[in-house]
C-alpha cells in the first residue's frame, strides 16, 4: 500500500468519527487519569449507554495533561461545541448521559470550558490565561487521539514526516536536523543533529537507534504521558532516525513502572508494522527496521546513556569512562544513536514542517518548546508545553496558576534531583538550557517542583540527595561515598546537629563531586544542595545557629504546643487522635502536649476545629513555654 | 600508529596514538596514584577517582580515561588536582576499617601506600560526619574465599580478573549507593574448579578485602575483637 493509500483510509476512518451523526465521548485514560479514577467512569459511561436509548462512541484518549481536573470527558454532540467535563466521578455520568446525551442540557456545571466558540461564558479554553503562553508541538495530540488507534495519528499528519524522509538522503535529513537548533531533551542539551551526523559517519555497522525512556526523576512523568498519549510520535521519530543512520534496530528502553506506556507502545508498533510503516521495506522502499520494547527494572542510573546500553546487554547498569563515545562505541560496541522520548518525537515534527518551523519557535540557542512536569505545591500540576525562554514566572503563574491555597512562593526544583532549586529572584529566568545553568539549575528531562513557605529547603536538599545517594551505582568514590558524606551533613542540620562549618564543608564537598565524578549523576547530584546553600543561606544558618527550622518541618526542630487560652476545654479531638498518648489533661482542664512522649506526627494540628486552633508548631524547641518543657506526671 | 609526543610535569614523553595520559606517564615512571588501573584492561574503570591531573586548556581530567593528543601539556600536581585526589582518599579511608594492626595486610596495602604517598594521615578526617561506627559482617559463602566488606575500595579488579580467567565473574558488584558491595558466587558446582585453583582475585586486591578461606578464623575474631 502507499502512503497516500494509507493516509486515505485513516482519514476515512477519522471523519467517520469527527463528522459524526452521534456523540463522541473522549475519556482520558493515562496513568494519572488511572489515578483518579478514569477507569470507573469509563465503566460508568458503558453501563449507562446500554441502560438507554442513546447511541454514542467511547474513546480512550492519554492524558490533555491538567492532571488537576482529571479524570478529563471531552464531549462532542453534532451541533454543540465540544466540551471539557473536569474531575468526572461516576456519579455525575448519569447527568451527563440523560441530561447532556439524551436531552440538551449540556451540564455547564461540571464542564472546565469549551473548545470552540469563545466570546462569552461557557469558558473557551483556548482563551483562558494558559493557552495564551502555551505551545502544543509535542502534546498536539495528547489526549485527543486514541492512543491505540494508529490512524487518528495518521490522520492528523502522522507519518506525513516519514514518507517525505524516505525520499530525501540521510545526509539531508541529518542536514534539516542540524538547521532546525534542535537539542537533546534528555537534559544535557547537546545537538541532536551533530551527534546523528556523527553517529552517521561511525564507520561500523550495524548501528542502533535507541530511545531513552528510563524516566526515573521524582515528579517527572513527562514522557510517559507522551508514550501513553501518542506513542506514535515517538515510533515514527525513530524511524526517519533509522532511516538516517541506516540502521535496522531500535529499542525502546522504558522501566517495569510504566506497564500502561509499554502496552500502548507495544500495540503502537505491531500497528506500525500492519501498516508497513515498521518492519520489513518500510512502504516500499526495501529500508528494514524493527523496534524492540526493553523494561529495565527501575534503576534510576540506567538513565545514562552508557549504563543504559550495558543494561540491555544483561550487564550491571553501570556508567562507563569516555571515549569512546556511544556513537562510535555504544551498544554491542557498535555505533549507537541515543535520545530521549521527546527528542524523537521533534524529529516529525521538524522533517514534517521544516526546520526552518521549528527554529522559529523558541530562543536563540534553545530552539522548539520544553516540555515540563509541573507538581508540588501549585494550582495547576500537569503537563506544560511553552516555547524555549518563555520565563519560570509564566510558567508558574501563569500557567500554573500559581502557589496553592494563596501560600507564599519560596522556590522552585527544576531539573530533577540533579537540577536545582531556584528561589523568587529568578523567576524571571529564560527557559533555555543556557539560562538555567548559569543560574545552577538544569533543564534536565523537565521535572518542575514548586515549592511554598511551607517547604523547608534544607529538608527538601536532603531529600533530594537521600535520592541520589541510594540510586548512586556504586561505581566511583566521588558520587558513592561523596554524596553519603553530604547526606550525613545534611542529616546532622535538619535534626539540630549542624555545626557553624557545615556549610563551608557542603560547599567544598559537593564542588569536588561535581568536579571529580565519573558520570553525569555525580557530576550533577550536589545541585540541590549548592544552589539552596547559594540562595537560602538564611535557612541553613536558623537550622545550624539557632535550631530553628522557619518552615516548621523538620521534627527534631519543632514542638507542637497547644495554647491554654484557646483550648475549649470540653473538647478531646487532639487526645483521641494522638496515637502516643502524649496529650494529657492540665487540673484546669486545658489539654497540654507532654514533649517526651510525642512524636510529632501532627494529629492534633490536623484535628483541633478551627474555631479553636488551639495547636501550634513551635520551632525552636526552646519557644515553649519553661512550664511545658519537661511535663511532669501532674496526676 | 602515529607517535604523539606530550608534556608531563616539564618532562617529553613520547606515546602511541590512542594511549591514556595515565599510561604515558607511568611508562615514562612519573606516577600518577591510582587504585583501579589495569594495564592489560581494553576499557578503564574510572572509580577510584585518584588519578586527576590536569591538562592545558582542558582543565581537570582522569588520567587514566583521557587519550594522549600530540602537543598536550599535562601538570600531575596543581592545587586542584591534589584537592580532587585527598576528597577522593579521604572519603575512601573515612569508611574503611582502619584497624590496621590487626590486617594481615599490613605495610603491603595500597592504601597505606597512597596515603604516604598524598601525605594523608591514615585516620578518620576528624571534619568527616556519621561514619559506621560497627563492621559488616564477612562474607564466608564462598568455599575458597572470604570477602570483608570493610576493607573493600570496590576498585573491581578482582572482578576484572575473574571475568578474564572465567569467561564470567565468579565476583561480582551487588546493591546501589553507599549500600554498593561485592558479592562472591557460593554455588559450588559453579566455583568448584575455578576458585579451588585459581585465586588471582585475591592476588590482585589492594587491600584486604579478599582472602583465602583459610585464614578465616583468625579474620573473624580480629572483626569481632575490633
Amino acid at each position: 500500500m502507499t502512503f497516500e493509500e494509507i493516509k486515505r483510509q485513516a482519514t476515512a476512518e477519522w471523519e467517520s468519527i469527527e463528522q459524526h451523526q452521534i456523540p463522541v465521548i473522549r475519556i482520558g485514560t493515562a496513568t494519572s487519569d488511572r489515578a483518579s479514577g478514569a477507569l470507573e467512569v469509563v465503566e460508568a459511561f458503558e453501563n449507562e449507554l446500554a441502560r438507554l436509548p442513546v447511541e454514542a462512541k467511547i474513546i480512550q484518549t492519554g492524558s490533555v495533561g491538567f492532571c488537576n481536573y482529571e479524570p478529563l470527558v471531552i464531549i462532542s454532540k453534532p451541533e454543540y461545541p465540544r466540551i471539557c467535563y473536569k474531575n468526572v466521578t461516576p456519579d455525575m455520568v448519569p447527568r451527563l448521559v440523560e441530561g447532556f446525551l439524551l436531552e440538551d442540557d449540556p451540564c455547564m456545571e461540571f464542564a472546565l470550558g469549551t473548545l470552540e466558540g469563545g466570546n462569552g461564558s461557557p469558558p473557551y479554553i483556548p482563551e483562558l490565561p494558559r493557552s495564551e503562553h502555551e505551545l502544543r508541538l509535542l502534546l498536539r495530540n495528547c489526549g485527543f487521539i486514541d492512543a491505540e488507534n494508529i490512524d487518528h495519528y495518521i490522520a492528523l499528519g502522522g507519518y506525513s514526516a516519514l514518507s517525505k524522509a524516505l525520499e530525501m538522503t540521510p545526509y539531508e535529513i541529518v542536514e534539516e536536523i542540524k538547521r532546525s537548533g534542535l537539542r537533546g531533551r534528555g537534559g544535557a542539551g547537546f545537538p541532536t543533529g551533530r551527534k546523528l551526523e556523527s553517529c552517521l559517519k561511525a564507520r561500523e555497522n550495524p548501528k542502533y537507534v535507541i530511545c531513552n525512556a528510563d524516566e526515573g526523576d521524582p515528579g517527572a512523568f513527562m514522557d510517559r504521558v507522551v508514550l501513553e498519549s501518542d506513542p506514535q510520535a515517538v515510533l515514527e521519530g525513530m524511524i526517519i532516525t533509522g532511516y538516517a543512520l541506516n540502521s535496522s534496530q531500535g529499542y525502546i528502553y522504558t522501566r517495569m513502572e510504566y506497564p500502561l506506556a509499554v502496552k500502548r507502545l507495544k500495540t503502537a508498533i505491531e500497528q506500525a508494522k500492519q501498516r508497513g510503516l515498521l518492519g520489513e521495506d518500510i512502504l516500499g522502499t526495501g529500508f528494514n527496521f524493527r523496534i524492540e520494547v526493553f523494561q529495565g527494572a527501575g534503576a534510576f542510573i540506567c538513565g545514562e546513556s552508557s549504563a543504559l546500553m550495558y543494561s540491555i546487554e544483561g550487564k550491571r547498569g553501570f556508567p562507563r569512562v569516555r571515549p569512546p563515545r556511544s556513537i562510535e562505541a555504544g551498544l554491542w560496541h557498535k555505533p549507537t544513536q541515543l535520545n530521549n522520548v521527546k527528542t524523537f518525537a521533534c524529529i516529525p515534527v521538524i522533517i514534517g514542517q521544516g526546520s526552518e518551523y521549528f527554529s522559529n519557535i523558541g530562543s536563540p540557542r534553545s530552539k522548539g518548546t520544553a516540555v515540563f512536569a509541573l507538581a508540588g505545591k501549585v494550582e495547576n500540576v500537569g503537563l506544560v508545553e511553552v516555547p524555549m525562554g518563555t520565563t519560570l514566572e509564566k510558567v508558574v503563574y501563569d500557567i500554573g496558576g500559581g502557589v496553592k491555597d494563596g501560600k507564599r512562593f519560596k522556590g522552585v526544583q527544576i531539573g530533577g534531583p540533579s537540577g536545582g532549586c531556584l528561589p523568587e529572584a529568578f523567576l524571571n529566568t529564560p527557559i533555555d538550557f543556557d539560562s538555567l545553568t548559569e543560574a545552577g539549575a538544569m533543564m534536565g528531562s523537565g521535572g518542575m517542583i514548586v515549592m511554598d513557605e511551607e517547604n523547608c529547603m534544607v529538608d527538601a536538599a536532603r531529600f533530594f540527595l537521600d535520592f541520589t545517594q541510594k540510586e548512586s551505582c556504586g561505581k566511583c568514590v566521588m558520587c558513592r561515598l561523596g554524596t553519603k558524606q553530604m547526606l550525613s551533613i545534611l542529616e546532622d542540620i535538619v535534626s539540630g546537629q549542624g555545626k557553624p562549618e557545615d556549610m563551608e564543608q557542603l560547599i567544598n564537598l559537593g564542588e569536588d563531586i561535581m568536579a571529580g565524578s565519573l558520570c553525569g549523576l555525580g557530576r550533577s547530584a550536589p545541585n540541590p544542595v549548592l544552589t539552596t546553600v547559594r540562595y537560602f543561606r538564611e535557612e541553613y544558618e536558623a537550622h545550624i545557629l539557632e535550631k530553628r527550622c522557619p518552615a516548621l518541618v523538620c521534627r527534631d526542630l519543632i514542638a507542637y504546643y497547644i495554647i491554654p487560652e484557646k483550648c475549649y476545654r470540653g473538647c478531646e479531638h487532639c487526645v483521641l487522635s494522638c496515637p502516643s498518648e502524649a496529650i494529657v489533661e492540665h487540673p484546669k482542664r486545658f489539654k497540654v502536649v507532654d514533649q517526651s512522649k510525642c512524636v510529632k506526627c501532627g494529629n492534633c494540628l490536623e484535628v483541633c476545629p478551627p474555631e479553636y486552633n488551639a495547636v501550634v508548631k513551635l520551632s525552636p524547641v526552646s519557644e515553649l513555654p519553661s512550664s511545658d518543657l519537661p511535663i511532669k506526671d501532674e496526676k | 600508529m602515529e607517535l604523539f609526543e606530550i608534556t608531563i610535569d616539564g618532562r617529553q614523553v613520547k606515546a602511541e596514538q590512542g594511549t591514556k595520559i595515565l599510561k604515558a606517564a607511568l611508562d615514562a615512571e612519573i606516577y600518577i596514584p591510582n587504585l583501579c588501573y589495569i594495564p592489560e584492561a581494553d576499557l578503564p574503570f574510572g572509580g577510584c577517582r585518584l588519578c586527576y591531573v590536569e591538562v592545558e586548556g582542558r582543565g581537570l581530567v582522569a588520567a587514566c580515561t583521557e587519550p594522549v593528543e600530540d602537543g598536550m601539556v599535562v601538570h600531575t600536581q596543581t592545587p586542584e588536582v591534589n584537592r580532587l585526589r585527598r576528597t577522593a582518599f579521604k572519603l575512601l579511608i573515612a569508611y574503611h576499617d582502619l584497624d590496621c594492626r590487626s590486617c594481615w595486610k599490613n605495610k603491603n596495602c595500597e592504601l597505606q601506600s597512597l596515603a604516604s604517598k598524598l601525605k594523608v594521615k591514615l585516620k578518620k578526617p576528624e571534619d568527616f560526619r556519621g561514619l559506621p561506627t560497627d563492621l559488616l559482617p564477612l562474607d564466608t559463602t564462598n568455599p575458597f574465599i572470604v570477602y570483608d566488606p570493610n576493607r573493600c575500595v570496590l576498585c573491581g579488579k578482582c572482578v576484572w580478573v575473574c571475568n578474564k580467567r572465567n569467561g564470567e565473574a565468579l565476583i561480582d558488584f551487588a546493591y546501589r549507593g553507599y549500600e554498593t558491595r561485592l558479592i562472591l558466587s557460593s554455588d559450588i558446582s559453579l566455583v568448584k574448579e575455578s576458585c579451588a585453583s585459581c585465586g588471582e582475585c585475591v592476588a590482585v586486591c589492594p587491600t584486604a578485602a579478599l582472602q583465602p578461606q583459610p585464614s578465616l578464623q583468625s579474620t573473624v575474631s580480629s572483626a569481632e575483637g575490633g
